[in-house]
């Protein structure tokens, strides 16, 4: 009995406390989109033809969004019937976006405008140990061009991941179209 | 229409006219118990996980059509660069995130 | 010249979930019935396969049990023993099972049966008992109970269950469902069914009617019982917390019972001898 107390009392808290941080994590979330609109997200390789020569510069961004109580026991129980786990959607949203936002906002503070071959990665802080602390770890990473090159940020300090202009494209590459 | 995906960066002979930036499709999917249970019997036999591949196929699915979805809400006609990535909440979930470059080709 | 933009995406592509309670209360009912089906099988099998224990399991499994309480009170012991004695041939009760009454010198107001036909009266019930066909009606109740082999139903479900929910909770399952789980075997233990009650009853008031030629004081106890509850402060719980029935039905049942078998109600009622415990 008193399990189940305990248990009542986690999920309520967990549900209120989780929607509560939920709408104000996409509130700001939504306010740093617009704010950081000016600077453009590509997954291409290349930067923009004629764009001459550019100051490149690795930016990253990182964050662990934790589940709540509430969504754990939702999950556990969908896991049980199968399906689309619906509760951690948001998770993994709200992970990227914020991952990709703090991406932008150091492209931002290098005076860039555009980031390209962005890449997601993930960690897996936890393991695969269920008993773990249950969160999505997402890191965002590409290459962020600023029109001035400035000190520091020259073609030749850029960095290993993959990043570099001459990257000649992979061989064995699909190609598929879908309705 | 017809949303063309592809993990090249230029689609042959033609022309990219606009980049509409990155879009993404997720998903968290699981089997129910009962394929856990047997997965995990099969644990002791070896061989492969049918329900497991299956449950990588429909949310790789689910995550590109999401993806496409975005594609489409922006006015392209095609994402680029395509790439996965996992990302690990819950053992026994599959958790595919697909990504690209919408772009609107000639 | 290329261009190049962002343009806003949409809400709600890669978030579908928009009705979280919705979705937990969908889950949560199918969850719960799935358990109580599992539960309910299992239970059954369990019980039902139990029964079928040889009684020499049943005496090996309390034998340890049984040799820590030595007998105490020889008189009061005797006097019970006497009675279930006299009691005996008018129960059906499995061949080679006798049955041992322990006399328990507590205040509780209680007698229970277990696993090898021991059967236990408290003293705070004895001590409450009108007369001999009072007594002989829960002594004849509880033999009831060990006569269609309740006690062993009741272990072979709890272990069944037991078994089963720690075979979940090493598979898949959350501490969350473990803990519904865990709670729902727990209430199924606490005690026999609401039809092994009524059994017990039937069985117990017949034997009472054949051995002393009439039914009187088979509802006694169930008056002693509802004075005691109420003498405690507790009003009766809901019935469908209850696994019980609540001490009304069982007194009209067995009222219908006596009506069936044709007994006299009532008659000459035995009074109990000088040497039993009465209350202070």
């Amino acid at each position: 009995m008193k399990d189940l107390v305990v248990f009542g009392i986690l999920f309520v808290v967990g549900y209120f406390a989780g929607r509560w941080n939920e709408r104000r994590h996409y509130a700001s979330i939504h306010q740093r989109e617009d704010a950081l609109s000016g600077v453009l997200v590509f997954s291409n390789r290349f930067p923009p033809a004629g764009a001459g020569r550019v100051g490149t510069k690795l930016v990253t961004g990182s964050a662990v969004i934790s589940e709540d109580y509430f969504k754990g026991v939702v999950a556990s129980l969908q896991n049980l019937f199968g399906g689309r786990i619906r509760s951690y959607e948001s998770l993994l949203d709200r992970a990227r976006r914020e991952a990709v936002l703090r991406m932008k906002q150091e492209a931002k503070d290098l005076g860039a405008s555009m980031i390209i071959n962005v890449k997601f990665q993930t960690f897996a802080i936890g393991g695969r140990n269920p008993n773990a602390v249950r969160g999505v770890e997402m890191l965002a990473y590409g290459t962020a061009l600023s029109a001035a090159p400035r000190a520091g940020t020259a073609l030749s300090d850029a960095p290993k991941a993959g990043t570099a202009l001459s990257a000649a494209p992979k061989a064995g590459t699909a190609l598929t179209s879908r309705a | 229409m017809a949303i063309l995906i592809s993990n090249l960066e230029l689609v042959p002979g033609r022309r990219v006219l606009k980049h509409l930036g990155l879009v993404q499709g997720s998903t968290v999917r699981a089997k129910h118990a009962g394929k856990d249970l047997l997965a995990s019997l099969k644990n002791i036999v070896g061989g492969e996980l049918k329900a497991y591949t299956e449950l990588l196929q429909e949310s790789r699915e689910e995550a590109m059509a999401r993806m496409t979805k975005q594609a489409e809400a922006v006015g392209a006609n095609a994402v680029l660069n395509v790439r996965f990535a996992t990302s690990s909440i819950t053992a026994g979930a599959a958790e595919i995130f697909a990504y690209g470059t919408a772009v609107v080709l000639e | 010249m290329t261009q190049y933009s962002n343009p806003r995406i949409p809400e709600g592509i890669n978030d579908s979930d928009t009705h979280p309670l919705r979705s937990f209360f969908g889950l949560a009912a199918a969850a719960v019935l799935v358990a109580l089906l599992a539960t309910a099988v299992v239970a059954f099998f369990g019980g039902a396969l139990a029964r079928y224990l040889p009684y020499e399991t049943e005496l090996n499994l309390i034998a340890p049990y049984a040799a820590r309480y030595p007998p105490g009170a020889p008189a009061i012991e005797g006097y019970l023993q006497g009675i279930a004695d006299r009691l005996a041939p008018a129960m059906a009760l499995p061949e080679g099972m006798k049955i041992r009454v322990h006399y328990v010198d507590e205040p509780v107001v209680n007698a229970f049966a277990t696993l090898g036909g021991h059967v236990a009266v408290y003293r705070g019930l004895l001590e409450r008992m009108p007369d001999e066909n009072t007594l002989a009606m829960v002594l004849a109740h509880e033999m009831g109970h060990a006569a269609h082999r309740d006690p062993i139903t009741s272990l072979g479900r709890g272990v069944a269950l037991s078994a089963a929910i720690s075979l979940v909770s090493a598979g898949a399952a959350s501490s969350a469902a473990n803990g519904v789980l865990g709670d729902a075997g727990l209430l199924t233990l606490l005690s026999f069914s609401r039809s092994q009650e009524e059994a017990a009853d039937e069985a117990g008031v017949a034997a009472l009617a054949k051995t002393y030629g009439h039914a009187g004081g088979a509802a006694g106890t169930f008056h002693i019982l509802r004075a005691a509850a109420e003498e405690k402060g507790a009003s009766e719980p809901p019935k469908f917390l209850s696994t019980h029935p609540l001490t009304q039905d069982r007194i009209d049942h067995l009222a219908a019972v006596i009506a069936k078998g044709g007994w006299p109600p009532d008659g000459a009622r035995t009074p109990l001898p000088a040497q039993m415990p009465r209350k202070p």
